[in-house]
């Protein structure tokens, strides 16, 4: 495919304990992770909550209060960012506008003294794996936003880092561009095995493209784990609700002896501990974990159909069931008002006061 | 390491600037012979102020004053209506008008000084305070015009539009409603109109001969050519440049507000 | 009828200052050209014949002006850069620096005569630190080419702030994520420097030098408070000419060059940065 990729070393990153404050905010607060060698991971979580300051404090662009930042078991925390062999692709591109978009590729290279047959050779290359060298004579301001966006990531793959950082860079590209965009950075990265850091707020990009996210939240890491754990084993109520599509759903429950009591419904639970009963609870359910039919292991509960959202390809139901309104993701509409949903309880989140997961089986 | 460079050029810089000043100030308040033999001078004395004053520097003080305020006064008069139509109104031929009004600054005012000086020799304004006044609003005009208008377009229209809505006249708004919101604006195009006439020297000293401002007060000697025995004694220089510069103090000082807005935020990292 | 003066309204209001300006401004500067070419021979003329003088005024003003502008605009990108920089009393700096922006020449010329005559600031200094026993003299006609330097000195400090203000102001405006993906990509100070700010801020380079420039050549005060007659410039030329010599002719012919020179090379200026723009 053109790069030889053996002259890359994979490298790892490792996070311990960085803080890092402004004034009176702490943006990032006691942060540590690890990423593997090749490993694609996903800092997700809404604008505020430290992922791109702990991005840049990766890249070097900052310098965090205390605590290390590792390369493969060296310490780089304080070596400055132009010494760091990373590439990185900025939100805005950060592509140069006074210069054709082949020396902005290029430019980076001659700086690290490369001879001009390999530059060539490079800045091909990379050109052709994003699909722009036919606009490699162009200016910046020629190009579109989702072809700019493709030079910044020339740019840094031609480099040959040690290590891609990339900072929301799908973020202003259209709908329709950035399913496809997404699906190109996985194969790409598939290919190259560059280690990757990834920053986003939208959790179907970190869901796509993840091999791990990191779930973050003012400043801390809520959860970090595969899309799948992510999804299906929400460590915090934080994370269960910025996860999933339509969000999830809660409710209020109270913890009986060998159930849980959400008024509406009763779910029989098998081994309670005992310092839970009679303590407060969230239940979670996903819309797409209740259904309208029934189903293998749901509960049914009766309701009033509210809204019939129509996506297109299938219904968002909201259904009141005395205070509480469930969101229920449906492919038909029901006929009447009167409904009955059936409850998946093997899907059911159960949270403490404090809200954090509780690991129970239902009965 | 880097905090520390930075630091030192912070203070290398301050010094820079602030070291002729403060000296020179120091240096007007002091006994001029203690002044010659000392460093940091130990005698300190108001009396060249004094001096100076009844030598005439006070005239040519209140002159600059005087020249000042109405170059503010005439160049309002004039400017304004023009910086409102400039800001607000929508009309044919607007940019090419910016234009040519900026181009009449790009005119050296070198140029202008010597023709005004032989007309209003003619006409009897030579030397009088209303022939600089003239002179000092032809430069200050441009400005006030650019700087006025960028103001007026400033005005958010919906404030005005809800004066209408609920029943004010259009001199109503203006008065109650622009006028109020313009008003720093226009104070710091009225200073910065003063500035511009209180620093000016050289159609200053062209257009004058007995009644000088400040500068040319201090440049006349040398103008005139009188060689080592004209020279303003050193106290005499000290005092006046303390004098001149302190209209740059308070301008600077109203100013800054302005220029932080007009720097967009502070800088990131 | 209203319709109508809504119309007119905005060409009525800025009549007044076109008037003014055209009568000040314009009408004198015709006049100064008419001036600069009346005569027998022509005033233009009369400037060569006294060749001498001639060739020393053109000297002393390219030597000031290159020496100058140049050194302000370096000084001013690097300030530019260095404020950038977050750091606390950074604001009170930022005032001192550009404070002279407000001072007049004949102010700038003072204060620099304080550091330098022969009983200022910089001789006490040596003299009291012991490193030399006798004053240095920088003003006076054998102390000519020493007065340069304290002119020199006297505006870079003066009106550096100037070309600082428009610069500062461009640089401002350059997404910081430029010089961000600089860094990253292993771009050292000068190589940013080079490829990256100094190529960004053509626009306000070009704007700075023409103000600059245009400004440059109307300097008389430090000339001739720190230089007297022994230093001359082509606006010096102007007030001596007027002023001491009664000859408005000539006058205006200096001046009619100074504004020569000045438009000749603000036309330089931009064309020099049209060639350079590549978007």
């Amino acid at each position: 495919m053109g790069f030889c990729r053996g002259e890359i070393d994979m490298v790892s990153v490792e996070l311990q304990n960085i803080v890092k404050k402004y004034r009176n905010v702490t943006a990032v607060d006691n942060v540590s992770f690890k990423v593997d060698h090749g490993e694609f991971f996903v800092l997700l979580g809404p604008s505020g909550c430290g992922k791109t300051t702990t991005l840049r404090i990766i890249a070097g662009l900052e310098t965090p209060d205390s605590g290390r930042v590792l390369f493969d078991g060296r310490d780089v925390t304080n070596v400055p960012a132009k010494n760091r062999n990373i590439g990185m692709v900025f939100q805005s591109y950060a592509v140069w506008p006074h210069m054709k978009v082949y020396d902005n590729i290029a430019l980076p290279l001659q700086i690290k003294k490369l001879s001009r047959e390999e530059i060539e050779k490079r800045v091909k290359a990379a050109a052709q794996m994003v699909n722009i060298a036919h606009l490699l004579d162009r200016y910046p301001f020629q190009l579109s936003g989702g072809e700019k966006q493709r030079v910044a990531v020339a740019r840094a793959l031609a480099f040959e880092p040690n290590i891609l950082l990339m900072d929301e860079p799908l973020s202003n590209l259209d709908a329709l561009l950035r399913v496809q965009a997404r699906a190109e950075l996985v194969k790409l990265q598939k290919e190259l095995k560059i280690t990757t850091i990834y920053v986003t707020h939208d959790q179907t990009e970190a869901m796509v493209l993840a091999d791990r996210v990191a779930v973050m939240n003012k400043g801390r890491i809520m959860q970090i784990g595969t899309p799948d754990e992510i999804y299906n084993r929400p460590v915090n109520k934080f994370v269960a609700h910025f996860i999933g599509t339509p969000p999830i759903n809660f409710f209020a429950g109270t913890v009986e002896e060998g159930c849980i009591n959400a008024g509406f419904l009763v779910i029989p639970f098998k081994n309670i501990p005992p310092g839970l009963v009679g303590k407060k609870v969230t239940i979670g359910i996903r819309p797409n974990d209740i259904s309208i039919s029934p189903i293998e292991q749901g509960i049914p509960v009766k309701g009033k159909l509210v809204v019939a959202e129509n996506l297109g390809s299938e219904f968002i139901l909201h259904v009141a069931i005395g205070d509480v309104v469930l969101r229920v993701l449906s492919k038909n509409k029901p006929a009447k008002e009167e409904v009955t949903l059936y409850v998946d309880k093997t899907k059911l989140h159960i949270f403490s006061e404090e809200e954090t997961r509780i690991n129970i089986l239902p009965a | 390491m880097r905090k520390v460079l930075v630091y030192l050029i912070a203070f290398l810089i301050s010094l820079w600037i602030l070291t002729p000043i403060i000296y020179t100030v120091l240096a007007s308040f002091a006994d001029i012979l203690d002044y010659y033999q000392h460093l940091i001078p130990q005698k300190y004395t108001l009396k060249y102020y004094e001096e100076y004053w009844r030598l005439g520097v006070g005239d040519a003080l209140v002159r600059s004053i005087e020249i000042g305020v109405l170059t503010v006064l005439l160049s309002f008069l004039i400017g304004i209506p023009a910086g409102y139509a400039i800001g607000r109104l929508k009309f044919r031929g607007r940019n090419s008008i910016q234009l040519t009004i900026l181009f009449f600054r790009v005119l050296p005012i070198v140029v202008m000084a010597v023709p005004l000086a032989v007309v209003f020799l003619k006409i009897g304004l030579y030397d009088t305070i209303f022939g600089v006044t003239l002179a000092h609003t032809a430069i200050a005009l441009p400005f006030v015009v650019l700087i006025t208008s960028s103001i007026f377009a400033s005005v958010p229209r919906d404030l005005e539009e809800a004066g209408t809505v609920f029943g004010l006249s259009s001199l109503q708004i203006f008065t109650k409603i622009t006028l109020p919101l313009v008003a720093p604006g226009l104070a710091a195009a009225g200073m910065f109109a003063f500035l511009i006439s209180w620093n000016e020297v050289v159609a200053s000293t062209i257009l004058t001969y007995l009644n000088r401002t400040l500068p040319a007060a201090v440049l006349a000697p040398y103008v005139m050519g009188m060689g080592a025995a004209g020279q303003l004694p050193d106290p005499y220089r000290f005092a006046a440049a303390t004098i001149m510069i302190i209209p740059a103090f308070l301008f600077m000082a109203y100013i800054r507000k302005y220029l932080t807005a007009m720097w967009g935020s502070a800088g990131v990292r | 009828m209203e319709q109508k003066i809504r119309i007119f309204l905005p060409y009525f209001l800025i009549l007044p200052t076109l008037i003014y300006e055209v009568f000040i401004s314009a009408y004198p500067i015709a006049y100064a050209i008419g001036m600069a070419f009346s005569g027998n021979p022509p005033a233009l003329v009369q400037l060569f014949q006294d060749f001498e003088r001639f060739k020393e005024v053109i000297f002393y003003t390219i030597l000031t002006i290159v020496t100058v502008i140049p050194l302000q605009l370096i000084i001013a990108i690097f300030a530019s850069i260095f404020f950038l920089n977050r750091f606390r009393g950074r604001e009170l700096v930022l005032y001192f620096f550009i404070l002279p922006v407000a001072i007049s020449e004949v102010a700038g010329a003072l204060f620099w005569y304080t550091m330098f005559s022969s009983s200022g600031l910089l001789n006490k200094l040596l003299i009291w630190l012991g490193v030399i026993p006798n004053p240095i003299y920088f003003f006076g006609y054998e102390f000519r080419d020493r007065t340069l330097l304290v002119i020199v000195l006297e505006e870079v400090w003066r009106a550096t702030a100037i070309v600082f203000t428009i610069i500062y102001a461009g640089i401002q405006m350059i997404n910081r994520e430029y010089f961000e993906a600089a860094d990253v990509f292993g771009f050292n100070f000068w190589q940013k420097l080079r490829y990256i700010t100094v190529p960004l801020l053509k626009p306000s380079i070009q704007t700075a030098l023409i103000i600059r420039t245009l400004f440059a050549f109307q300097i008389v005060g430090p000339i001739l408070i720190l230089g007297g007659e022994y230093i001359r410039v082509m606006a010096t030329e102007v007030v001596y000419w007027y002023s001491q010599r009664m000859d408005p002719y000539i006058a205006s012919a200096w001046a009619v060059l100074v504004g020569v020179v000045t438009f000749v090379l603000s036309i330089l200026y931009l064309r020099m940065f049209r060639a350079g723009e590549g978007a």
